[in-house]
């Protein structure tokens, strides 16, 4: 037993930092009923506050750690809930998380525009520095991991008062549950649900001044997103719901950590793997197999049966509306194609190939996103996933870019359909966590593999295709190449979309009980939306390698996925052209943000990372929203908005 | 409303989505281009334009590409810092034969391969360069594509792609020895500091795990005893208290680590809660900053330096230089390892300006220095390069190392002074000859002969 004291002690220092974070996760799903992703990035915000605080300003601790948690938390929730989330109390899942992550994305990208991208080094402790060590056994406990555990208790201490006691609490749980019942029972719920933001974002506060001191060197926002992204596992093992099961989720997860470094080889390919998979693998079985999880409906609101289910939109047009648009699309594009040979410089030709294939990945997320309406986590995976495979099959075997990006595209649809088919089950939240575990999983664990990625440090050279005598190293016969493509694909996507399958998505995200009942099955088209929309990435993503000439897996990360996501929702998922819109969004702002200095390049993702909250108000996208408020172009007759009519809203 | 097109779609659908499939599979069959030749590049004005391009009569305009975010870029932005500083310095004075050097642009790579690609066009083909400095990434993909533009390149060696190009001027030469891993030259440090027990760390991220696993072998190779080997740390692991407890448990004496500072930081503040103290390796680390800030964490740590540590400026005019102009050149910036090679690469360029004269073309900056610059050491602060060989092979005897570690809260140098001369050292036998030397008293470059002797 005394073999494993050591190893129990410091499972438990660092699982109750995961212990924290999660608690603030479970806070502030329980009591505004959004999953917060932004949880860590506004921890970020308030370290660096107080980093300001104690190493610019040079006030003592008190003063500096009261004004970055008990001012600077209370006022970033404010903010949240008056200017964001009060308008997304009855949002659909998809337009709650994406503002999440936009936030995730935009918080740490204003925070370097304030700091100009110089370094927060050395983040002040709130105990003594160096910090002082009090010894446990064999082991020493320093004074900022016992900071860290003294403020998890007192936060779930007080907080299970707060639910317990106070009617406060009460209603902000109420307001989840129902905004409408809570407000026929008299209750203002826009207040309870601000206490609730403001209570939330006092706690991430916290955790950020309390958790920064204990990773060393620079401040950064990855650090935090790391954490949050620990923390989902031991959320979910709470089901989001109890305070004290996400304590002991973290604490467990810890544990298991410092356990795994006991028993594995340290050198072995078993401890390569499995080290870094843990926190992914652990989402991954709790999400499939954690009762309580199972089964369970976003939609609990008990008015919510009481109003008609929204419109399946979409196939209202007449055959000849819709068949008048490809050719005059094809005619524009042939067009636009042309210009853009005649008139753009070779590397100008070359930005332009980037974003052709950008759009045709974005042709993704319509076809997953705008039809089918799940929200995907980990499409620049998938992207990977054809990219790594049209690599290697050029590399290793001489076959052609534009075939090995069909096998990367039949690699990842068989992935995808992987990935839907244990997350059939899952509602819509759960199954965008399922998602992002599985991203983390190939993203930590597959892509950085040698025989993936290649050894070198510049990724894998990816060659450029040759069809017969055209070659197309030149940028403007691969923009050529990349235009047709997008054609083909866009062109699938909208006879899928305006066929039965697309006929059948649009029926479930209309109301899957009415669909169900008239022998639409929803776990098969589940897993066809999947399986299409992993295939389009994939075939993407081995356009992309060939474009750039070179894959590494930071082309392909998590993040990438995320911002993505983020970019995709803020333009529009639901048309064909808002994926073109976004595809050359994507690329080309950040090419004209390059001619600022330097400092604003992050400005792209302040940027998109804020536009996805124009999706709360014009869930149609920005693309679409724009375009008909000045009446240019035909509208897009199939175009079906992401929620028509939002759940429990009137009509 | 519902009608018609739901059933129309039902057949015809279907049927021309598969069309659509089937005619990018028929484009699929051919080949890829520029598979085996080498004159890659393509139309992309690989040629770089003229060779004058970028120079005027009074203005020579350059472009740096560096790794200015990204996982990595903590330990490289500063160089971009260093080499703008010198350019001003040099414009301060009066730039060279008549003409200033701007600083056009400084591209961003952001750590990542395939926008290194497209920086490094961008460079050539928009911004009408004369040659690229500072250029410091750890994903040096453009490597070719510079050659091939016969751009002037002046950067920071850190792989291989440095290596056979006549064109490219890293700051410690561009060529750089490449042992196979086992080279007992690696063990000289815990060596010669007496350790026999020793430990290597990476994450498993594959540049950190290989740079751990053939410090593993080339100790092995010096007849140390690899108690603990790590190569699966999660990248961003921030509490190591477990790892730590795994290193006591081994009995580590020196404990060498592939992982950047913070990792490190985190590293020893782990092994403190421990309590056990083991000497360490980390690859970066060496700066004023870290050590006001973690002084307590930095005892017994040794860092190795390509370059003449900071508290030896008295025995190098270039190195006094730089510790008084650019903390006034560039107020912002940080002293140390990063801004310095910035400012070395910057000065090779500046010197070879000025020794090929008013009639400046890239073949000629080329040519002076690949010819006449046989004994250039930045005037003492790095060991002096020979130019005419180090584009196609390492120096003679490999020297140009040395290494500095905390004592009494300051920096000292150690092992090797003023430079190790350790590039031919690949057995033990050879090792243990050339520390006996280096401990009789020998000069680095005698240790070196006595090590070549014992190989016989």
């Amino acid at each position: 037993m005394s073999d494993y004291f050591p190893f129990l002690v410091a499972g438990i220092t660092e699982g109750s930092i995961f212990a924290l974070v999660a608690v603030g996760l479970v806070l502030t799903y329980r009591t505004t009923g959004v999953f917060n992703f932004a949880f860590g990035a506004q921890a970020y915000v308030c370290a660096v506050i107080y980093y300001d605080l104690r190493k610019e300003q040079e006030l003592p601790v008190p003063i500096a750690f009261a004004l970055s948690v008990f001012v600077a938390g209370p006022v970033i929730g404010l903010l949240l809930d008056r200017l964001i989330f009060r308008y997304m109390t009855r949002a659909p899942f998809v337009t709650r998380i994406g503002v999440a992550i936009g936030l995730t994305v935009a918080l740490p990208a204003i925070v370097a525009l304030y700091t100009a991208g110089e370094d927060k080094f050395g983040p002040p402790a709130v105990g003594p520095t160096p910090p002082r060590f009090y010894e446990v056994g064999s082991l020493s406990v320093d004074s900022d991991q016992i900071v860290v555990m003294v403020s998890t208790v007192l936060v779930v201490v007080a907080l299970g008062a707060l639910f317990r006691i106070t009617a406060l609490g009460l209603q902000m749980r109420a307001v989840v549950e129902s905004h409408r019942l809570v407000e026929l029972a008299g209750v203002d719920a826009n207040r309870a649900n601000t206490a609730a933001w403001v209570l939330s974002s006092t706690l991430a506060a916290l955790a950020g001044v309390v958790l920064a001191p204990l990773s060393a060197g620079s401040l950064s926002a990855g650090r935090f997103t790391i954490l949050v992204v620990g923390a989902i596992a031991a959320a979910l093992f709470a089901r989001l719901t109890s305070l004290p099961l996400a304590v002991a989720g973290g604490l467990l997860l810890g544990i298991a950590q410092a356990l795994l470094v006991k028993w594995l080889p340290p050198a072995s390919v078993l401890a390569q793997g499995i080290r870094p998979a843990f926190p992914f693998a652990v989402m991954i079985v709790l999400l499939l197999f954690w009762p309580g999880l199972r089964n369970r409906r976003e939609a609990v609101d008990p008015l919510a049966g009481v109003d008609p289910p929204p419109a399946a939109a979409g196939i209202v047009a007449g055959w000849r509306e819709r068949h008048a648009a490809v050719p005059l699309a094809l005619g524009l594009g042939v067009i636009a194609t042309g210009v853009a040979l005649i008139v753009l410089s070779p590397f100008w030709q070359g930005v332009t190939a980037k974003a052709v294939i950008m759009a045709t990945m974005f042709l993704s997320f319509v076809v997953l996103t705008g039809l089918a309406g799940h929200l995907s986590l980990c499409q620049a995976a998938f992207s990977g996933i054809g990219a790594f495979t049209a690599g290697q099959l050029a590399v290793e075997h001489g076959m052609s870019i534009i075939g090995g990006a069909l096998v990367g595209a039949a690699l990842a649809a068989a992935v995808g359909a992987l990935v839907a088919l244990p997350a059939l089950r899952l509602g819509g939240l759960f199954l965008a966590l399922a998602t992002l575990a599985f991203g983390l999983m190939l993203d930590n664990v597959v892509f950085v593999q040698s025989w993936v990625a290649g050894s070198g440090s510049r990724g894998l050279d990816v060659p450029r295709p040759l069809l017969g005598s055209i070659d197309f190293r030149a940028n403007g016969s691969f923009l050529l190449l990349s235009a047709i493509a997008f054609a083909v694909v866009a062109l699938f996507v909208w006879l899928l979309r305006g066929g039965t399958t697309g006929g059948f998505l649009t029926a479930l995200r209309g109301s899957p009980i009415a669909a169900s009942a008239i022998g639409i099955s929803e776990r098969r088209a589940r897993v066809v939306a999947f399986t299409v929309a992993a295939g389009i990435a994939g075939f993407a993503g081995g356009l992309l390698a060939a474009q750039a000439g070179s894959v590494a897996p930071v082309n392909f990360s998590t993040f990438q996925s995320l911002y993505w996501t983020v970019v995709a929702l803020a333009v529009g998922v639901a048309t064909i052209r808002s994926a073109l819109a976004a595809g050359l969004l994507i690329v080309f702002v950040p090419e004209l943000l390059a001619e600022l200095p330097e400092r604003w390049a992050v400005l792209q993702f302040v940027l998109f990372g804020l536009g996805v909250l124009v999706l709360a108000r014009h869930p149609e996208g920005a693309l679409e929203y724009v375009l008909a408020k000045f009446h240019i172009g035909a509208r897009d007759t199939q175009a079906a908005p992401l929620h028509p009519v939002a759940v429990g809203e009137r009509v | 409303m519902r009608r018609g097109p739901v059933r129309d779609a039902l057949g015809s659908g279907r049927v021309r989505a598969s069309l659509a499939l089937a005619m990018v599979v028929l484009l699929a069959a051919c080949g890829n281009a520029g598979d085996d030749d080498d004159d890659a590049g393509g139309d992309a004005g690989g040629s770089g334009g003229a060779t004058t391009t970028g120079v005027s009569e009074t203005e020579i305009r350059v472009g740096g590409l560096v790794s200015l975010t990204g996982p990595l870029a903590q330990q490289f932005k500063g160089s971009a810092d260093g080499a703008q500083a010198y350019f001003d310095l040099v414009n301060e004075r009066g730039g060279v034969h008549g003409r200033t050097i701007t600083m056009v642009e400084i591209r961003n790579d952001n750590t990542d391969p395939a926008r290194n690609q497209e920086e490094a066009r961008a460079l050539v083909e928009q911004d009408e360069i004369f040659a690229v400095v500072p250029l410091a990434t750890p994903v040096f993909a453009s490597a070719d594509y510079l050659a091939d533009a016969q751009m002037p390149v002046f950067g920071w060696r850190i792989q291989d792609e440095w290596n056979d190009h006549e064109t490219f001027y890293g700051h410690v030469g561009t060529w750089a020895e490449i042992d196979p891993p086992g080279d007992a030259g690696g063990a000289y440090g815990p060596k010669r500091l007496g350790f026999t027990k020793v430990g290597v760390l990476g994450y498993t991220a594959p540049q950190s795990a290989d740079c751990a696993e053939a410090a593993a072998r080339n100790y092995e190779a010096g007849g140390l005893d690899v108690v603990y080997e790590n190569t699966s740390l999660p990248l961003g692991t921030a509490d190591f208290t477990a790892d730590a407890q795994k290193i006591k448990d081994a009995g580590v004496e020196f404990l060498q680590t592939c992982i950047d500072t913070n990792g490190n930081l985190n590293l020893a503040r782990a092994l403190q809660r421990v309590d056990y103290h083991v000497a360490m390796g980390w690859p970066t680390g060496y700066e004023q900053e870290v050590l006001a800030e973690y002084g307590d964490l930095l005892q017994d740590v040794y860092f190795v330096l390509q370059h003449r540590p900071f508290e030896e400026a008295a025995s190098s005019p270039g190195l006094q230089e730089y510790l008084t102009e650019f903390p006034r050149l560039a107020p912002d910036g940080k002293i140390g390892n990063q801004s310095l090679i910035g400012w070395v690469n910057a000065k090779l360029f500046v010197d070879g300006l000025e020794a090929v004269g008013p009639e400046l073309t890239r073949e000629k900056l080329v040519e002076t220095i690949n010819t006449e610059f046989t004994e250039w050491d930045a005037d003492g602060i790095i060991w002096p390069l020979d130019w005419s060989v180090q584009h196609t092979g390492p120096n003679p005897y490999g020297c140009g190392l040395t290494s500095v570690t905390v004592e009494n809260g300051a920096f000292v140098q150690v092992l090797g002074k003023p430079w190790n001369c350790l590039g031919r050292v690949q057995t033990e036998a050879e090792l243990d000859a050339y520390i006996a030397a280096e401990e009789g008293g020998a000069t680095p470059e005698e240790a070196a002969e006595a090590a070549l002797e014992a190989s016989e």
